[in-house]
């Protein structure tokens, strides 16, 4: 579920994705508007035109010694001499002439020499396109007056087109491309900003163990918006560690009145001499059984994490085996226990008794006398329980609950299933025909071991040396 | 034997004192952790048998109360608390032996005898179990009456294992009472003893069966009962 939140893009990514999606649909509506204004108003372009070849002329010019020189700039080679589309002059206000490609054209087209020239005009000289257009302006070089005049009159798409992209270029794109960058940049930093205390909340949420219930967020240091998000979550983890509690109430109550009852018939049919009371004797010792899977069931529920110590599993093991010893041979069955390099790890002794016992018990009941079974620890942070049933076993398998795994698990099998999960750990079951069933639990070692961890599916394991605790 | 049952359920108790009466021990039932103090205070008990929930506070209490003012009788919780660290916190409270409801008269009675035989204050008694009598104090071993000869080790080994029959002994327990001997143990010296131990007790039909549980330790069961 974390992998598949982790995977989804960040609200800063999102919000950043939306900033451009938008400028980049307002810059496209903007383009279109401003081309139509242009395009469709054929006086606003031939300015245009004139403005921008003007520009062009004005950049060839340039004084030295006191006299005059023009170069034709390379983009502007239309205005090359004698062209027959464009002509133009370019003369001081006293009347000097710095350039000109033209004779009667520029008389037809351009003002008269001997008036004074207003600094911007424009003339179209036919109506609609292809635009024919005279003009002029007036500019400043080394302090003096230049006037340049110019009149496009045939072949001028390239000049038209070039004079709209330098305005989209120099009034649209540019313009629009600072402001995305600030508005861009200035929505990120907000956003950062003010997501830091959800992020830090969302880190404490993480960080919550759903097994302590006095775990709580501190919401100290959040916005209000934040901080009753985190208050919710804390109302909701002392409503959990309340649900916990009156479980373990609960578990007590239950266990209390239902076994006091069962004690009092078991010992009423110990006094009864007959073979239809020794069989209710094994009815309530099964009901008794029930009771106290349901009762740890439920205490399952209530356990809190932060009460885990580290556990010696060899400790464990061998302290399970001396406990269920004498239960295990009163029923015809043997025991062992095996260290093998067994290692340290964080957990509740009581439960993993517990875990360790209801397989014993699976074992012993699910197997014929004289079976021997064993308990063994290691390598590392593993725990198993074999018995070596062997044939017998894998003949009456399908009744057996020790042969059974995935969903098919009973009650028993359930809880240690559960107690696995509530260690992070695994629990799985195996079986061959020519050995018995192997139950193994495997958790996370207490520190890091030196040799590599072994993997937790017991079919994959190595085979020990001298046969004990093989894997099945 | 005197025996002090402390349950608060009367059908239970009546019940309890039933099957205790039925072993030929004497036993005083009472409700209350007051009346067991009282109790106490007034006569010898040989074993206190007690429930955790009782009407005027909790068995654990009263168990504290009674080892806090030195006495050492051995105490059997019984009660409803199955979960191992339930039983761990009424061992530590100063119980000898847990027994979880519900349990059948056979186990009960195991269990008392278990702990009588443990008490300080029966280690010069004789101890029975099975088909054989084990006198500490003279470490005599006799099986109908007739003296059984073992030799000093096997003696020791016996007295552990009796003294704790139905529990798993480690075997560095029984190794600590053999190296009181003074010599030095070869490897298998505790497997020797045992193995000489239990053709011995097959040989007199004893009763009693020796099991190695491997990697923890030796058990001694009583198959004459159950």
């Amino acid at each position: 579920m974390a992998e598949r939140a982790a995977r989804r893009p960040g609200l800063v990514a999102t919000i950043a994705w939306g900033i451009v999606f938008f400028a980049v649909v307002a810059m496209a509506a903007q383009l279109v508007i401003v081309f139509a204004d242009y395009y469709f108003d054929d006086a606003e372009l031939g300015s245009l035109m004139i403005e921008r070849e003007t520009a062009l002329l004005a950049q060839g010019i340039s004084r030295q010694d006191g006299r005059w020189r023009f170069e034709l700039p390379e983009s502007d080679g239309g205005f090359g001499p004698d062209s027959p589309t464009r002509v133009a002059r370019i003369r001081t206000a006293d009347g000097t002439r710095i350039f000109s490609n033209c004779g009667d054209q520029c008389r037809e087209h351009l003002l008269p020499e001997e008036i004074d020239p207003p600094d911007r005009w424009t003339r179209l000289l036919s109506q609609g396109k292809p635009i024919a257009v005279a003009g002029g302006r007036s500019v400043q070089i080394d302090g003096q007056q230049v006037i340049i005049e110019i009149a496009i009159l045939d072949r001028n798409e390239a000049v038209m087109w070039r004079a709209l992209g330098h305005e989209f270029a120099d009034h649209l794109a540019i313009p629009m491309l600072l402001q995305l960058v600030l508005v861009l940049g200035g929505s990120l930093v907000s956003t950062w900003l003010a997501l830091r205390p959800v992020k830090a909340a969302a880190r404490q949420a993480g960080a919550i163990d759903p097994l302590d219930p006095e775990h709580k967020i501190d919401i100290s240091q959040m916005p209000r918006e934040v901080a009753e998000l985190g208050a919710a979550v804390n109302r909701s983890l002392a409503r959990i560690g309340r649900l916990m509690r009156e479980q373990k109430l609960f578990t007590t109550a239950v266990a209390h009145e239902i076994r006091t009852p069962l004690a009092m018939l078991q010992l009423e049919l110990g006094q009864i001499d007959s073979p239809r009371a020794r069989r209710m004797e094994k009815d309530v010792e099964g009901l008794a059984r029930f009771v106290g899977q349901i009762t740890a069931l439920g205490r399952l529920e209530a356990i809190e994490r932060k009460g885990f110590k580290p556990i010696d599993l060899a400790r464990l093991g061998r302290g399970v085996v001396a406990s269920m010893g004498p239960w295990v041979y009163d029923h015809a069955h043997a025991i062992a226990f095996v260290e093998r390099e067994a290692g340290t790890m964080m957990g509740d002794r009581g439960l993993l008794e517990d875990a360790l016992m209801n397989l014993i018990t699976n074992a012993v009941t699910h197997t014929p006398p004289g079976t021997e079974i064993e308990l063994c620890a290691g390598p590392g942070s593993r725990i198993a329980v074999v018995d070596k049933a062997g044939l017998y076993h894998a003949t009456a398998s399908d009744e057996a609950p020790m042969a059974k795994a995935g969903d098919s698990l009973g009650m028993g099998l359930e809880i240690v299933k559960r107690i696995a999960a509530l260690h992070d750990g695994r629990f799985a079951i195996s079986a061959d025909p020519a050995i018995g069933t192997m139950a193994v639990l495997t958790f996370p070692p207490l520190a890091p071991r030196t040799h590599e961890p072994r993997t937790m599916n017991p079919a994959s394991l190595p085979h020990s040396g001298n046969q004990r605790c093989r894997v099945i | 034997m005197r025996i002090l049952l402390v349950e608060d359920s009367p059908r239970l108790r009546e019940l309890l004192i039933e099957t205790i009466h039925k072993a030929e021990w004497r036993v005083d039932g009472v409700e209350t952790v007051a009346d067991a103090r009282a109790a106490i205070a007034v006569a010898p008990y040989d074993l206190l048998l007690v429930d955790l929930g009782l009407p005027d506070g909790d068995g654990l209490d009263l168990v504290r109360g009674i080892r806090a003012d030195g006495h050492t009788l051995p105490v059997l919780i019984m009660t409803a608390r199955g979960a191992v660290d339930e039983r761990i916190a009424g061992l530590d409270a100063g119980a000898d032996d847990y027994l979880v409801k519900p349990f059948n008269h056979f186990e009960l009675l195991a269990r008392c005898r278990a702990l009588l035989r443990r008490a300080p204050a029966h280690v010069a008694d004789l101890i029975e179990l099975g088909h054989v009598a084990f006198d500490p104090t003279s470490a005599v071993l006799s099986c109908a009456g007739e003296p059984v000869a073992l030799s000093p080790r096997e003696r020791s080994v016996l007295a552990v294992l009796l003294r704790n029959a139905g529990a798993v002994v480690p075997k560095e327990r029984i190794e600590a009472k053999l190296s009181e001997f003074g010599d030095e143990l070869s490897a298998n010296a505790i497997e020797l003893a045992i193995s000489r131990l239990r053709k011995r007790l097959e040989g007199i039909e004893a009763g009693l069966a020796i099991e190695t549980v491997r990697g923890a330790g030796y058990l001694l069961r009583d198959l004459t009962h159950g």
